[in-house]
């Protein structure tokens, strides 16, 4: 482990003593861990279906009435900011949360209403994600909220059978995840870091599983956002050997395996590389599916199927076995 | 303070509040990701996916079930594999991670062996004797290997044991009293890594276990709560649902506070209570439209209380909250 000393002795003008100061401050982190935040996500999406049975109930929201939904998700959607940005407490926070929720869902389902059309709804999702982006500062609403406006449009181009739409998609998020991670990321990207990370997986699976275009360029921009993961790791080191072993394991993937592969590869080292647990999770859960969906759509008899994984573990065992020792060690 | 190890969050943060500028923060992010050890996790990385691959095939090359290959070089090739993987393992040595995958990779075959020779002799047994049988025999390589992983695959395989058994004998067993037994064996396994066993001790095998352990028992209980009496549930389910939950504060509250476990112990609390609190307040004969808005309100109150005490241990522990 590389300590602060020997991390700062390596970059000129830093005032050490200001960075001590800094540390030794006891303070409160900018995001809570994952686990924490997903029990709060679960508590707030059970508490917005009951308050959302109440106003159904209530006949406060009329179903035929278009104009009552963007009443209403106004209101509690602006409600919500309004306490988020005021509130220190954490039941005010989860009720903000909770009202957000109710909030968005009638406003799209009122813009659903009005346009019947996919499309507006997604764009209306995305367009709110940005705004709410500034206007709600909470790590887990900016991640729930992004999250949400990625599935629209991936349902929107799905639902239009746009196959070369996710294709756009996917160079988006993997041009957004390099240029966001490339330098020192700010705390409050975080949450679209991590909305993106999840993102660009599902995108993969859903390309792979509804096939409606061609998986070549996904496969194409994803081998370039390893080649540039694989630089990004090892951006500060010396060893080259080791960089050109990486670059040509990465060329091998991009040819002879899968768009969802090559995301689950380069999610694992951007978890290693930002030492972060929820992304290093996310990784090995998607390299587990996209193995099984790798194996599992090749056409080819059991007998066939067995010789290639039997050859592929072989393979990746062979290139472990010469790994130089000195990266091991 | 310096002599700690650099975090890049930590990094990030010195450069947002101004303390690094740009150029030194992404400088010394850099050096900080270059001098982690690739080399060590492209090696993990490759044994595993590797033998996940290999065994994999293996499984599948047996499953397709070789008119041509004669029964004894089915049988001898599975056993030449198994005897290699102990033989290697014995070489390698039992506490290195390459001697531990080729015992788990040997007990994987004693599986595939199992199946090939029920699929050769057609014994007419129940599925559920191989996977007793299976259990058995991989005993004492999941004691000799103190390997977590394939102390947990073991488990896995007790449990495949007891399903499969219910569902094809079924007698003693129901639904409730299988759900018991599935969750006391999860509880036992956890209870033991955390007292005899430190050598289980690691944050993914406890989160395994006492997330199967609280749900094996949720799921009798909260039926017991819904619908006393559905599928044999009795008081007996609810306490011992209870009495877990109250062995896993004790652990990871008092004895040894630990924040992933407590995330685990305060989502299976929360739904507990709010099932109870539910069914109260849904089968009484209250004003129903306003229960709606109050049963939501109790919601945001369950779930704040638990985040407000896992916030609280997060700052005991200083950990990120």
């Amino acid at each position: 482990m590389t300590t602060w000393t020997t991390l700062l002795e390596q970059v000129p003008g830093v005032d050490t003593s200001r960075v001590e100061a800094w540390l030794s401050t006891p303070r409160e982190h900018a995001h809570a861990p994952w686990y924490l935040q997903a029990i709060t996500a679960v508590g707030a999406w059970i508490a917005a279906a009951f308050f959302m049975s109440f106003l159904f109930r209530l006949e406060l929201i009329d179903w035929n009435s278009s104009a009552s939904f963007f009443v209403w998700g106004v209101i509690l959607t602006g409600a919500a900011i309004g306490v988020a940005r005021r509130s220190g407490s954490v039941f005010l926070g989860q009720l903000a949360l909770t009202a957000s929720g109710v909030g968005q869902t009638l406003l799209l389902v009122g813009v659903g209403k009005v346009a019947d059309n996919w499309g507006a709804v997604a764009l209306t999702e995305v367009g709110l994600a940005a705004a709410l982006y500034f206007a709600y500062p909470d790590a887990l609403h900016r991640f729930l909220t992004c999250g949400v406006a990625w599935g629209l449009v991936v349902g929107w181009f799905v639902e239009q059978k746009h196959g070369e739409w996710l294709s756009v998609l996917v160079g988006v998020q993997a041009v957004t995840l390099a240029g966001l991670t490339a330098r020192s990321l700010r705390p409050a990207l975080l949450p679209l870091v991590y909305a993106f990370a999840a993102a660009l997986p599902a995108t993969v699976l859903v390309m792979q599983l509804w096939p409606e275009g061609s998986l070549w360029p996904p496969q194409a921009i994803l081998g370039g956002w390893l080649l540039w993961l694989c630089r990004w790791a090892g951006a500060g080191g010396e060893r080259r050997d080791w960089q050109a072993l990486a670059y040509g394991a990465v060329v091998a993937l991009a040819v002879f395996s899968t768009p969802g592969i090559l995301t689950a590869v380069g999610l694992l080292i951007l978890g290693f590389g930002r030492q972060d647990a929820f992304l290093t999770t996310l990784a090995v859960a998607f390299l587990a599916v996209f193995i099984v969906l790798f194996y599992y759509h090749m056409e080819v008899d059991l007998a066939t199927k067995s010789w290639i994984l039997m050859a592929s573990g072989i393979l990746m065992l062979g290139a472990r076995a010469m790994l130089p020792r000195w990266s091991v060690s | 303070m310096l002599d700690q190890p650099a975090r890049l969050s930590t990094l990030e943060t010195l450069a947002a509040e101004g303390v690094l500028d740009e150029s030194q923060a992404a400088r010394a992010g850099a050096a900080l990701r270059a001098s982690l050890p690739w080399g060590k996790w492209a090696d993990r990385l490759l044994l595993l996916v590797g033998t996940l691959l290999l065994l994999s095939g293996i499984v599948f090359f047996f499953a397709y079930n070789w008119e041509a290959m004669g029964r004894f070089m089915k049988l001898g090739l599975i056993e030449g594999a198994l005897a290699a993987c102990l033989f290697f393992a014995w070489r390698v040595g039992l506490e290195r991670l390459v001697g531990k995958i080729l015992v788990t990779s040997a007990s994987v075959l004693v599986g595939v062996f199992l199946a090939v020779f029920g699929q050769i002799y057609q014994t007419g047994a129940d599925a559920w004797t191989m996977f007793a049988a299976w259990s058995v025999l991989v005993v004492p390589w999941v004691a000799a290997a103190r390997f977590p992983a394939l102390v947990v695959l073991w488990i896995a395989l007790l449990h495949v044991t007891l399903i499969t058994y219910v569902s094809q004998v079924g007698d003693p067993f129901d639904f409730n009293s299988t759900c018991l037994t599935l969750g006391m064996l999860n509880a036992a396994a956890l209870a033991l890594s955390e007292t005899v066993l430190p050598w289980m001790r690691e944050r993914w095998v406890r989160g395994i276990l006492l997330c199967a352990a609280l749900v094996c028992l949720q799921i009798p209980a909260t039926w017991f709560i819904i619908e006393p009496g559905h599928d044999g549930t009795t008081v007996g389910t609810l306490l011992a649902y209870l009495a877990a939950l109250a062995g896993a504060w004790a652990a990871y509250r008092i004895r040894t506070p630990d924040l992933p476990a407590l995330s685990i112990w305060s989502l299976s609390a929360c739904v507990g209570l709010l099932t109870a609190i539910g069914k109260g307040m849904f089968s009484g004969r209250g004003d129903e439209v306003l229960t709606f808005f109050a049963f939501g309100m109790i919601v945001v109150g369950v779930f704040t209380a638990a985040v407000t005490m896992l916030r609280r241990t997060a700052r005991l522990l200083g950990e990120s909250a």
